[in-house]
């Protein structure tokens, strides 16, 4: 089971083998799958990234049928628990779905405020793996490594 | 009065005026900056800045006959070690319920770490210049600067230990001379032992390492950037693999001597809607757009109008 889980992580599942994997998953199991997943994401996390990105929000609804209950804050993991397990969703986007499923992805009467945070994660879900493998290939990024670190920031600092 | 005052301006621009480096000379000597943070033995704190964020890290960084160690630490935030224990890199989250590791495959690279192939173009892109002598961290520092010839890239600032060529600060300037981003000890001991005690990660790790990998394979993939601006020059192209996707993404890079530009070029699935516009954080930027039945994303730490140039102009040159 743990090897399945390296598998879900690094990507090698499909989509559907995926999903698979994580309904059959104990409680215990999904607890530390989330918990890896949170790792990866607080990894890949483009901290402080402005963005003016016209963004497939539909995509992720699409992506992820079962994910469709509000989750009021990123912070609150006990909730974020039960629904942050599906395979293709990062946990940003997880929290979009949520967002969007309660507002729906043309509501204009949305603060904007709230629309640019969501927005903001899923950019940053979307995006984190594109700056981590420019990271591998740029010398910039690599000076004293500490932009390493940087990637390696977390979700918490970013506007909640 | 006013004649003294102007008399001052002019005599400090004259003590400010920099003298241009030779082409040959500012190789060696990045090259030589390239080299001591790999070879040099030290341990130390450095701030990172950016967009008004200021983070601090320590760092130990031992290189000996056996190879190079390091362990960084967030000093800032949620706990992190990072650890370089010559082959790869690993992390920690100290702070977690329970301790994780993860091992990643990031390139292991000082600064400015320049492939032989790039350094060729570099002063074709920017003039190094000696700056001057400033102390810093407690040394007193070389300062050179690396002005781009063009608008489409950012300008560099080194503050270089003269003893060992150990880089003290760096800093990545717009084009209205402010400081983007910057890398800076405030304390440093260069040579001398270290402990290897203490590169080790601060708690003992029970669970197994978690091998995080992009899979890639170089290729020809056929895809070509048209219109490319000037001094950039193709140095790797790869196919690789991201999480959740099923599908490799044709990964090119460009550099400049610098800097690297990263183009990634994906098919869309049927009905999902592509990305396209700009994103910004400190340097990077970040520019994306459909192109037919594939999505263009260009990553790199350059000015916008970069991304943009090379993004519009990504095109498939291939067997049809």
């Amino acid at each position: 089971m743990t090897e399945k889980i390296s598998m879900l992580m690094d990507g090698e599942l499909e989509d559907d083998e995926a999903l698979t994997l994580v309904s059959g998953m104990k409680a215990e199991e999904q607890d530390d799958w989330l918990f890896y997943h949170l790792i990866g994401d607080a990894i890949r996390d483009p901290v402080g990234f402005r963005a003016d990105l016209d963004l497939d929000c539909s995509e992720a609804i699409h992506a992820e049928p079962t994910v469709l209950a509000p989750v009021a804050h990123k912070a609150n993991l006990q909730r974020v628990n039960r629904y942050a397990w599906s395979a293709a969703a990062s946990f940003a986007a997880v929290i979009l779905v949520g967002w969007v499923a309660l507002q729906g992805p043309e509501n204009a009467t949305v603060p904007k405020r709230v629309a640019q945070i969501a927005h903001l994660d899923v950019i940053k879900s979307r995006l984190g793996d594109y700056l981590l493998a420019h990271q591998e290939v740029s010398p910039e990024s690599g000076m004293m490594n500490s932009n390493i670190m940087q990637v390696s920031d977390t979700y918490q600092e970013n506007g909640r | 009065m006013r004649v003294v005052v102007l008399l001052a301006c002019l005599l400090a621009n004259v003590a400010l005026a920099s003298t241009p480096i030779p082409a040959q000379e500012s190789l060696q000597l990045l090259q030589n900056i390239s080299a001591a943070a790999r070879r040099v033995t030290y341990q130390g704190t450095f701030i990172f800045q950016r967009e008004g964020r200021v983070e601090s890290t320590r760092i130990y960084h031992l290189a000996d006959h056996t190879g190079e160690y390091e362990k960084l630490v967030r000093l800032d935030g949620p706990a992190r070690e990072i650890i370089f224990n010559g082959e790869d890199y690993q992390f920690y989250y100290p702070d977690q319920k329970s301790m994780m590791a993860e091992r990643h495959d990031v390139a292991r690279r000082g600064f400015p770490a320049l492939l032989p192939e790039q350094l060729q173009t570099l002063s074709e892109n920017y003039q190094v210049e000696d700056g001057g002598d400033e102390r810093l961290a407690g040394y007193p520092a070389k300062v050179y600067r690396l002005m781009p010839k063009d608008g489409f890239r950012y300008g560099h600032k080194l503050w270089v230990d003269p003893a060992t060529n150990l880089l003290l600060k760096v800093a990545m300037v717009g084009e209205d001379g402010g400081v983007i981003e910057q890398f800076a000890f405030t304390y440093v001991k260069i040579g001398g032992s270290l402990d290897r005690n203490l590169l080790k990660p601060s708690l003992p790790v029970k669970a197994p390492l978690l091998h995080n990998e992009h899979p890639r394979d170089a290729v020809q993939s056929g895809w070509e950037v048209d219109n490319l601006p000037s001094g950039f020059r193709k140095i790797a192209e790869m196919k690789r693999l991201f999480r959740g996707k099923s599908d490799p993404v044709t990964h090119l890079v460009y550099s400049d001597g610098i800097v690297a530009v990263s183009v990634f070029i994906e098919s869309l699935k049927p009905g999902a809607r592509p990305m396209e516009g700009v994103a910004k954080q400190g340097s990077v930027n970040l520019y994306a757009r459909p192109d037919g039945l594939y999505q263009v994303t260009v990553v790199g730490e350059v000015p916008e109008v970069t991304v943009k140039q090379i993004g519009d102009s990504v095109a498939y040159k291939g067997k049809p």
